[in-house]
């Protein structure tokens, strides 16, 4: 039944860089004292003209009522931003207490608490958006989704480019150059969460349906394939995670590599790039993923389906079993749960 | 010896529609024949209602004899040239009073190339051999191995090496400072787009590793589909990460792509396509006239050496559980 407060409250579990992040889409903090406790975040949300105006504005309607971080400081900064008035809680359990929506934020990590985050509060009842990755392991995805359905309310996992209008609307271009064989995400690094945002990407310019997966590389997930069936063969969609180096490159301020993401597309009538979509084009999605979290809190239902979200879950799976197995591992085994495929692999 | 500033003598072996390409930029090709054996690469010297040729054309050569197993083939191919050169019925006749041994590759995998110029070769004719220059790496040696016996220059690369248009692009790669990841993307399963794909990748990303690559691997559904190449230097503290993807059949205008990455930041190359390749083309003739009157080949044994010990290693690597060392090949 939709709640008759006038606010959405919302519990945020994990203060890390995204948990600053995703704060100003929920409340608009104090703009001094967010500054004072993540000037990065700061310059984002904020009007470089004025850094007391935020560029976007919060979805109306939502307030952080409680935080929680291992590292207690963190989240009592994340309070301080908002004058203190969310309740610093002493364990995760507790954020889920008297609360509409509950978000576990996850920066870099790569998912292995998440189910260990969420199942307290999905056993409550309450609605949660779970950052990227959804899980570490199919099977943990799949036991938040079942703790949600078992006690009548939601969980939603969207990346960040999963959600971003910016790769919906280079989708559409796709139809210029078609057919499209193939399309190169660059990525970097075998870290789930950038892999699951590499994965979001493909899911946002090509929707679900991805059939099979390949991978090899000396590291796990150097170069996955995803392919999707179509005309002429197909797409293959490339996500490149393997990382080069230069001892000699310098990072300063001309050369910084602002986090993000882009595309590229090659078909029959030429090539596509997608703009670069990263620290200045997130808010675009983070406002929208923020906009299906609120409804999510009021209908207590999925406002993506599951079956997309573990889309994603089941490429990584079908990609660990994959690797320089030299076969392509088809979703559908990953989704029958064949006797190859052992949702708990680990990556070497 | 070849006979300083008098046109050279070319014996073509192999009379096939990458033949005609070649024939077209370094002699008269009759544009009517060449538009009934390859229409669409006339479209792509012609563009749209001109009946001559489009195209810049290499100097100083004249294609004198041809050679095919197939002798339709061969009498087809010589009637498109305005010369008329002469069919031969062996690779023994070709090979006699030619000032260079031209063997142009459609889609083979190049395992026949070792036949086709021994004979040259042991003859002391300039021989210019389209990519890849062999099927494995013990072939490309021997031949090049009697090409230093015989004191003759052997030349064996793709138009893609040579191409003006790569070279603008990899220009651009001072935008974003050295590269840490690259990407070609191309055709397949033809070995020798394959082979197109594999040099372009040597000479975007190879300068600052000496045109070597580390390791290979290969997955897909035939073997060189999706190539996985690591460049390592710097005692291996430098590393570029590199995937030739020749996942598709090549389109009409089997256009190439590159990507070029470091710290995030990307260059894109323009379309390297049906209608710009013959700048490669172009380039390779003029290489090769350099190389018939100076002796020396422009590609180094190595370099050449390099693209079939990728393709081997990719081949040897396919859909197996880890990268392939080159040295093992090499």
């Amino acid at each position: 039944m939709p709640r008759a407060s006038p606010k959405v409250r919302v519990g945020i579990i994990r203060c890390d860089t995204h948990g600053f992040w995703y704060a100003p889409l929920f409340e608009r903090p104090d703009p001094d004292l967010y500054r004072k406790n993540h000037r990065g975040c700061h310059y984002y949300f904020y009007r470089w003209d004025d850094p007391r105006k935020q560029r976007i504005g919060p979805v109306p309607g939502m307030v952080i009522a409680r935080v929680y971080d291992e590292n207690r400081s963190l989240a009592e900064a994340l309070s301080e931003a908002y004058r203190g008035r969310p309740k610093v809680c002493d364990r995760p359990e507790d954020v889920s207490d008297d609360v509409d929506l509950v978000y576990i934020a996850d920066c870099s990590g790569e998912g292995k608490d998440h189910l260990r985050y969420a199942a307290p509060g999905l056993k409550k009842g309450v609605p949660h958006f779970v950052d990227k990755p959804f899980a570490f392991t199919l099977a943990d995805a799949r036991e938040m989704i079942s703790l949600a359905r078992k006690h009548d309310t939601a969980v939603m996992c969207l990346s960040l480019l999963r959600a971003s209008p910016y790769l919906r609307r280079f989708r559409t271009r796709l139809a210029d150059i078609a057919p499209v064989g193939t399309i190169v995400i660059p990525c970097g690094g075998p870290s789930l969460a950038a892999v699951f945002h590499g994965l979001s990407t493909a899911q946002n310019i090509m929707g679900e349906g991805c059939e099979w997966v390949q991978s090899m590389g000396p590291v796990i997930y150097d170069i996955l394939r995803l392919h999707y069936p179509g005309p002429q063969g197909g797409t293959d969609v490339i996500v490149f995670n393997a990382r080069g180096a230069d001892p000699r490159a310098r990072m300063t301020a001309a050369t910084y590599h602002h986090c993000r993401y882009h595309a590229s597309a090659y078909g029959a009538f030429g090539a596509a790039h997608s703009p670069l979509v990263g620290d200045y084009r997130f808010p675009d999605g983070g406002i929208e993923i923020v906009r299906l979290a609120k409804r999510m809190a009021l209908t207590r239902k999925p406002p993506v389906a599951y079956d997309s979200m573990l889309e994603l879950m089941e490429m990584i799976e079908a990609a660990r079993l994959a690797h320089n197995k030299g076969r392509r591992v088809y979703l559908e085994e990953v989704r029958q749960g064949s006797p190859e495929s052992d949702s708990h692999a680990s990556p070497r | 010896m070849p006979r300083r500033d008098k046109t050279i003598r070319v014996g073509l072996i192999g009379c096939n529609r990458r033949g005609l390409w070649y024939g077209a930029i370094f002699d008269r090709i009759d544009p009517v024949a060449y538009s009934r054996l390859d229409p669409t690469a006339y479209h792509h010297m012609t563009y749209y209602n001109h009946v001559d040729l489009q195209i810049r054309r290499a100097e100083g050569f004249r294609l004198t004899k041809v050679y095919d197993p197939d002798p339709e083939a061969a009498a087809s191919f010589a009637a498109a040239f305005s010369n008329r050169p002469m069919i031969c019925k062996s690779i023994e006749e070709v090979v006699r009073d030619v000032d260079l041994i031209f063997i142009p590759n459609e889609s083979s995998d190049g395992s026949a190339h070792v036949t086709f110029a021994a004979p040259a070769l042991q003859a002391g004719v300039p021989t210019f051999i389209d990519r890849p220059l062999a099927a494995t790496v013990s072939q490309a040696r021997r031949m090049l191995s009697l090409a230093r016996r015989r004191k003759v220059p052997l030349l064996s690369c793709s138009h893609m090496r040579m191409l003006p248009h790569a070279a603008w692009f990899k220009a651009r790669f001072q935008e974003i400072g050295p590269p840490d990841m690259g990407i070609v993307q191309g055709h397949g399963p033809n070995p020798a787009l394959i082979a197109d794909g594999v040099e372009l990748a040597l000479f975007l990303f190879g300068d600052e590793f000496g045109h070597r690559v580390e390791t290979v691997q290969g997955m897909g559904n035939w073997p060189l589909e999706i190539l996985h190449l690591r460049f390592v230097g710097e005692k291996g503290k430098r590393i570029l990460q590199a995937a030739i993807i020749s996942n598709h059949l090549s389109m009409a205008r089997s256009t190439f792509w590159a990507k070029a990455g470091a710290q995030r930041n990307t260059v894109e190359s323009p379309d390297l396509d049906a209608f710009v390749q013959p700048e490669g083309g172009l380039a390779v003739m003029n290489a090769v006239r350099a190389m018939v009157r100076t002796g020396r080949s422009p590609v180094s044994d190595a370099q050449m050496i390099e693209t079939v010990a990728v393709m081997e290693a990719g081949r040897r690597s396919h859909n197996r559980p880890r990268p392939f060392a080159l040295r093992i090949v090499r």
